[in-house]
């Protein structure tokens, strides 16, 4: 158990008396806790897509079909859920820095065997086991937040934190295939260096976090952030209430939640799809090349930053801050390029463009559906649960996804062999149309699923 | 001690004998792609409509000296098919020193989700292949070559006069 130990946050120690020391070292600690989470977080993205950009490459060489890939990329998002839900308690016990710091090392090393692995059974293992790997990096990083950051001031911190995602997205889909992508306009490396370099990059960022993510300010003989700002809650601590595992169980009994939660999960089956399977379509059956499919691909996650900022003001300043009617815009704002991306003009613009508002309209909704309007309707001391509860459904549907669309493009499968002196060269040709259908059909299931909780009222 | 040492010292000159050699194999397959439009006339070139009917048809063009070596062949030398399809006899025609091989086959609807090409195995004189095909869904253009693993795709679309 001494591990363990090492692993756990330290004793409260006396304050300090000294209340120049407490400043700067408040201020120093701060500003490391919201660069570390920021960058870091944001690396680990690295480690989390990898397997999305090589997936041509695999598929190219014949190591995976896409049922496989599917099986493999199917693993990662259910260790995701699971190590969201887990990892979750376990932060709140935990030195955030020592435990961030294992799961980004961990998860490299879960993509050093990635790059060695072409057995299906040890790749879908080695990425299940990374799934949960990166659900150290957001509970570590949100109790971060919560222990440095008063009331107050933590939703503008939380809104730098979140830009993590686009900063790891934009990375990977960008660094990452231009790593992979044929020169001119990539450096043309073999695909195993398209897990090996995000693993070099993740344990860098376990070493930034090491050595600069602090543990509770307590631990450090410091005064906790709400006592040093003066910025208590009005509300005493839901944990301290002793009525608060039974108002989680009641948010099972809510039927709108059960209708938010089928909302999300077809909505992350269109996400995850475009993110997983996206780039291999715009390769496959566009014939854009390896860097311009990903770039593509960034194109949208790179419009979600805006898509969330601009969901929450709609909904506010335009409908009274009512979730129903926003969800319904930017549902559509989400579901109409989709005809213009898989039905539309092969223009590169155009699918710019659709990608654009795609990612803009998708990020709105996903904000409301996993997150706003859930918390409007669950009471609110018990947000987290619901946050929960919406959040395993949700990435159980994304991993179910990339099983079904691997089988699904697998189905439509010819392969075109060429015998040759050195052994055998084969070309792949597959069919989206089916798995397009799939992916659009749930979008629209979302959107209805939303729509039809127009009625319902935030709760107190 | 010194036959360990002279052991790992060999392994080590094979290992970079051998690295350095599949550094220059990895460099032809790289290039080749940007670089084919400079001798495709000299090359066979292959186009495969494949039909959700069922139905393909097969194109084989190559230089009429290089026809020479597929004199004797059969639609099974150009595209090794599923036994449930039938092949109508080969056509062959020539023009301004092409020769072209073509036929056609219907394979009803039982669709065939594997063709084989022989060719560069059956006639080691043909070091590569240009193939262009067309699938319900897709068209792809690439070329095989006996010295690369895999196939070389974005192939560059230059003209014998640039």
């Amino acid at each position: 158990m001494q591990w363990f130990r090492f692993f756990a946050t330290g004793q409260d120690q006396p304050v300090s008396v000294d209340s120049a020391t407490i400043e700067s070292e408040f201020r120093r600690h701060r500003r490391d806790v919201i660069v570390i989470i920021t960058l870091c977080y944001g690396l680990a993205y690295v480690c989390r897509l990898a397997l999305n950009v090589v997936k041509k490459p695999l598929m190219d060489a014949g190591i995976f079909t896409p049922e496989q890939l599917g099986i493999i990329g199917s693993t990662l998002l259910y260790g995701y859920a699971l190590g969201k839900f887990s990892n979750g308690f376990l932060a709140d016990h935990a030195h955030v820095g020592r435990f961030f710091a294992a799961g980004l090392l961990l998860s490299a090393c879960a993509n050093i065997g990635m790059g060695l692995s072409e057995l299906l059974w040890l790749s879908a293992l080695l990425w299940g086991l990374n799934g949960w790997f990166q659900g150290f990096g957001a509970p570590a990083s949100v109790v971060s937040l919560a222990h440095w950051y008063s009331n107050h001031e933590r939703g503008r911190y939380y809104g730098i934190w979140s830009t993590a995602h686009s900063i790891g997205e934009g990375l990977t889909y960008l660094g990452v295939a231009w790593l992979i992508a044929a020169p001119p306009k990539g450096l043309g490396l073999d695909w195993h260096w398209g897990f090996w370099v995000p693993a070099a990059i993740c344990i860098f960022a376990a070493v930034l976090v090491w050595r600069f993510l602090p543990d509770r300010p307590r631990a450090l003989g410091l005064p906790s952030v709400a006592d040093w700002r003066g910025d208590h809650g009005a509300v005493a601590s839901a944990a301290a209430n002793g009525d608060v595992w039974k108002t989680q169980l009641r948010i099972l009994a809510i039927p709108s939640i059960w209708v938010l939660a089928l909302a999300s999960s077809s909505m992350y089956v269109t996400r995850y799809a475009i993110n997983s399977w996206g780039n291999v379509y715009l390769q496959e059956i566009r014939g854009f090349d390896l860097f311009d499919a990903n770039l593509f691909i960034f194109l949208n996650t790179a419009a979600g930053i805006l898509g969330c900022v601009a969901y929450g003001f709609a909904s506010d300043k335009w409908f009274d801050a009512r979730r129903p009617p926003s969800n319904l815009l930017f549902g559509l704002l989400e579901l109409l390029p989709l005809f213009v991306i898989f039905w539309g003009p092969n223009d590169p613009l155009i699918l710019a463009a659709a990608l654009v508002v795609y990612g803009f309209g998708l990020s709105g909704i996903l904000a409301s559906l996993g997150g706003l309007f859930a918390i409007d309707i669950a009471p609110k001391r018990v947000a987290g649960a619901t946050m929960g509860f919406i959040g395993i459904f949700s990435y159980v549907g994304a991993g179910m996804q990339d099983y079904i669309s691997g089988r699904l493009i697998s189905d439509s499968e010819i392969a075109l062999r060429f015998a040759t002196g050195r052994g055998e060269t084969v070309v792949y040709f597959y069919d989206y149309s089916v798995p397009i259908l799939f992916w659009v059909g749930a979008s629209v299931l979302s959107l209805v699923l939303a729509t039809s909780l127009w009625r319902v009222r935030a709760t107190d | 001690m010194r036959q360990i040492n002279r052991f790992f010292g060999l392994l080590l000159a094979v290992s970079l004998v051998g690295a350095c050699s599949q550094e220059i194999d990895r460099s032809f397959c790289s290039s080749h792609a940007s670089e084919h439009w400079q001798h495709r006339e000299q090359h066979p070139q292959l186009q495969i409509e494949y039909a959700s009917s069922g139905e393909l048809q097969v194109q084989l063009s190559l230089p009429e000296e290089r026809a020479i070596l597929l004199e004797t062949a059969t639609p099974g030398d150009i595209l090794a098919m599923p036994p449930q399809c039938v092949a109508q006899p080969l056509q062959r025609s020539s023009q301004q020193g092409l020769a072209s091989l073509r036929f056609e086959a219907a394979c009803g609807d039982q669709l065939p989700a594997s063709l084989g090409v022989p060719l560069l195995l059956e006639y080691p004189g043909i070091e590569e292949v240009e193939v262009s095909m067309r699938t319900p869904a897709v068209r792809k253009h690439f070329i095989v070559h006996q010295q690369c693993e895999r196939a070389l795709f974005n192939i560059a679309e230059g003209t014998a006069s640039e």
